[in-house]
This record gives structure tokens, sequence and C-alpha cells, in this order.
């Protein structure tokens, strides 16, 4: 073999051992988010006339989680929510991917938090546009003591956030946290991702959103490593649910199945964990048009 | 990709490339008047720089190959493989590699049967089939988790376009099986046969 062919061998031998990795940025603090002003300025609203919100300490909360992928026909996306009764009077909604523009009548969760007849909460992760991406809560009971954290940037990422808040159940303020992580992440940044979001929490807590948990692995977040995905276990949510497991959540919508398909691959995306409660089976509403997602829910009984 | 595989893909063909420069003069050859009879005056005839193509069947220089793979059967987006021809229409091989992707480790072996339905020494069709063996180690990013691990085994059927003088180069289609389903891919090789 000539010299160079020689190299060229060594050469190959190192791109066989290939080593990539993003950039994982720091951790955040919760923040509340009355201080946020500017463009990330939070948005809340109480139900439109002659709908109360309720006050007295229910036996059980449905608790719905619903990316609406922008949510831009918030009429459409109520009325799909309204045609499936086992959703339609949740008491709880964690809502991801809802946006907000100044040529728009309304921010987009508004306009959905009307719709059903609850009061909504909308905070924002990032400008986008002229307007605003984030994540909302709507509850027919008091939302309080809103909260966001930012959570750490990935390289070749976008801002994202996860928001906590308090829904006040009568006698108990029960503490969620609504997130929408980035796409594609290995599961390892995925963890360092939304560790700093739910590491500290409260004993009693519900976590749901989108999690992103896709069936691959990445290349330097670029290349889905698909081959590799039929031969060894590449699927990120049951290592999420595990994680989650650690850290004393149940995992009641682990067996959901998928909740988005796209391009043909069904994913699990959307996630619901709960910590001190007791929770009953979640459920996936496939039959729920208007968005990329389908909604996930689960029953709550209060301690 | 980090910066460093990057380079070394680059790195390695511009060896390839290197290599086939070192190699692609063609030798001047003498032949026998016997084979000339349009000069049989010449005792020898000199071809100069024409071609004489390479021979029917592999000589023994160009029954090894080796290559790196960019995605294809690597597991990864690249491996390194070996090929070694048996017989004209047969050959055996394998391609591996070993990726570290955020902190996750990917094992990855192909080992495989080639056959080659169509073509000459140059240009071929190939097909090939073999098993896939993985293993995906991630440990834990956090204390307060300890990380998960996963083996696996399953098949492939590659099929592509083989060019093959000094230089190796394949462009192909592959169908992955396992228990996670088909799924179809593609990848391309480049190296030398040695």
């Amino acid at each position: 073999m000539s010299r160079a062919g020689r190299c060229g061998v060594a050469a190959a031998a190192v791109v066989a051992l290939g080593a990539c990795g993003l950039e994982v940025g720091p951790t955040a603090a919760w923040v509340d988010v009355a201080t946020v002003a500017g463009p990330l300025t939070a948005k809340t609203g109480q139900p439109p006339d002659g709908l109360p919100v309720e006050m007295a300490r229910p036996a059980t909360l449905r608790v719905v989680s619903f990316n609406v992928e922008m949510g831009a026909d918030a009429d459409a996306l109520a009325a799909a929510i309204r045609g499936n009764p086992n959703i339609a009077d949740a008491d709880v909604y964690l809502v991801q991917e809802e946006e907000d523009y100044p040529a728009e009548s309304a921010a987009r969760a508004a306009r959905l938090g009307d719709a059903l007849g609850l009061q909504w909460l909308y905070v924002p992760g990032r400008v986008k546009g002229t307007g605003t991406h984030g994540l909302a809560i709507m509850s027919r009971f008091p939302i309080t003591a809103p909260a966001k954290m930012d959570l750490p940037m990935i390289e070749k990422g976008q801002q994202r956030i996860a928001l906590r808040a308090a829904i006040e159940l009568g006698d108990l303020a029960l503490p969620v946290v609504d997130v929408h992580l980035e796409t594609r992440l290995n599961i390892t940044d995925r963890i360092l991702h939304l560790r700093p979001a739910v590491i500290d929490l409260p004993d009693t807590v519900l976590v749901a959103g989108d999690v992103n948990t896709n069936p691959y692995l990445w290349d330097d977040g670029t290349v889905p490593l698909i081959p590799t995905a039929q031969v060894v276990d590449t699927d990120q949510a049951p290592i999420l649910d595990d994680y989650m497991a650690e850290l004393g959540f149940a995992a009641p919508t682990a067996n959901v199945g998928p909740t988005e398909r796209k391009y043909g691959v069904e994913s699990r995306l959307d996630a619901i964990y709960t910590r001190g409660l007791i929770v009953g089976e979640g459920h996936v509403e496939r039959s729920v048009a208007g968005s990329d997602h389908w909604p996930v829910w689960v029953d709550v009984t209060l301690p | 990709m980090s910066q460093y595989p990057r380079a070394a893909i680059v790195l390695a063909t511009v060896g390839a490339l290197a290599a086939t420069d070192a190699r692609a003069q063609p030798t001047p050859m003498s032949v026998p008047t016997a084979v000339a009879p349009l000069n049989s005056a010449a005792a020898d005839v000199d071809l100069g720089s024409v071609d004489t193509g390479p021979p029917a069947s592999p000589t023994r220089r160009a029954r090894h190959a080796i290559y790196v793979e960019a995605l294809g059967r690597a597991g990864g987006v690249a491996g390194l493989g070996y090929g070694y021809q048996i017989s004209r229409r047969v050959g055996v091989g394998a391609v591996g590699s070993i990726n570290l992707l955020d902190g996750q480790r990917l094992y990855s072996l192909s080992p495989f049967v080639t056959l080659y339905p169509v073509g000459g020494a140059r240009h071929r069709w190939f097909v090939e089939a073999g098993p896939h063996l993985a293993r995906l180690v991630t440990p834990s990013p956090v204390p307060e988790w300890s990380g998960t691990s996963s083996n696996g085994v399953g098949g492939q059927l590659t099929t592509g376009y083989e060019y093959r003088r000094h230089v190796l180069t394949r462009v192909f289609a592959m169908v992955e099986v396992g228990r996670g389903g088909v799924a179809p891919w593609f990848g391309v090789d480049l190296g030398w046969s040695l």
C-alpha cells in the first residue's frame, strides 16, 4: 500500500470512531412572570361574563395536555375539543405551541380560553416574527403563582421554557408544570434539558407537556439514525419515563401509544407525570383534529 | 458532527485521491509481434499509454478493499468497511463503527455476503445481505438516574452500484429489518481496492 493509502486508512479508522454532541447551555431559575416586561410579557384573562371560576375543591381533576400547533384557528380548536366528550369538560388544560401576534384580535390562548369558558394564562418563551411563541394554562379553577423557567439552550435549537403555576382547588394549591422540549435531541440531552424544571419540585405536583420523545438516536441533532432504531431500543419515551420514575413520578401516559403521526412515523411525544397524587390511567384522543399532536389526559384524585 | 470526524472524512478522501494518483499511471508494456500482425517488422510494440483494462478476474492485489462508509450499514453516520473478494461474483465483508452521540455509545457491526450479478471488473451492480449487530449504551448524564443500554440484531439487504479500480466507490440503497420494523436507508462508500 502506498504511503498516501496508509494515511487514508488511518483516517478512515478515525471516522469509524466518530464523536458528536450538541452543546447544552446553562440552567436558569424560576422567574415570576409578573416581573417579565417587554415582548415576552405574560397575559392572562378570566372566563367570559357569566362563566365563573370554580372555587370548591373537587374530588377528582381531569387534566389535559395538548400541543395545539400554533393554535391559529382557535375557534376550530375549541370546537374540536368540545366535540370530544372525554376532554370537552376537562378542568385544566396545559397547552403548548400557543402564539400571539399584534395583528390578530387577541392572543390565541385568549381566544381558545374564552371559547372554552376558562381562565387562561399565556406565557411567551421567545419572540417569533412580529409576535411570540409560548405556553398556556387554561383552567376552571383559579391559576395563581405563575413562574417560568428558560430551559437550557441547546445548540441549533430555540429558547424553550417551562411554565409553572398553582391551580387553586379550594384549600389545596396544586402545582402544575407545563413544558415543551426541543425536538432533535438524544435522550441524554433531553434529560439535561428537562431536569432544571423538575428536579426541585414539591412532593405533590403534576408535570405535563410536549416532551418530544421521538423514537430516534440523532447524530449532531441533524441525522436520525433510522436503521439503528430498528435494531436497538432508541425510543426516548420509555427512557424519559424511567428517568422521571427515579424522581418519584408516575407515568400514567406510558401506555397510551403514539400522540403524533408525521411522515408515517408514530411517536409518543407527549406525556403527563404525577407525584404525590392518585392518578388513573392515561388516555390519548386521536379523534381530536386541529393539530399535529393528539391531546392526552388523566384523572387525578386529589389528596 | 464534530469538527474532528468531518476533518477525518476530508482527510480520508484526500488520501484516497492521492493513492489513486500514485497508481493510475499506466505502465508501458511490451507485447510480442505475434499479437501485432499489422507491424510484423517490429520486434516489439510500445503501447505507451494504452489502457489494457483490468483483468477479467480479481488479481491478488485487488481482492481486498477498505473503505469509509457514510450512513449505510454503519449504524451511525460513518463507519469503516472491509471487503474480500472470493471470486469474480462473490465477496464477503463487514462494516463497523463506534459512535459517541451526546454521551451515548453506539457499537455497530454488519458482516455481509456480496454478490455481483451484473457488471465487469470496474463497473458492477452488487447485492449484499447480512446481519446487523448493535449495542447502544446510554450512560446517565445526571446523578439521580442510572442510565440504560440495549442490544439488538437485525438484518440488512443492500443493493447498489460499485466502481472499482484502485479507488472503490459505491452508492447504494438498503433496507434494515429488526424488532422495530423495516426502514429504508442509503449510503456511500469511498475507499481503496488493495
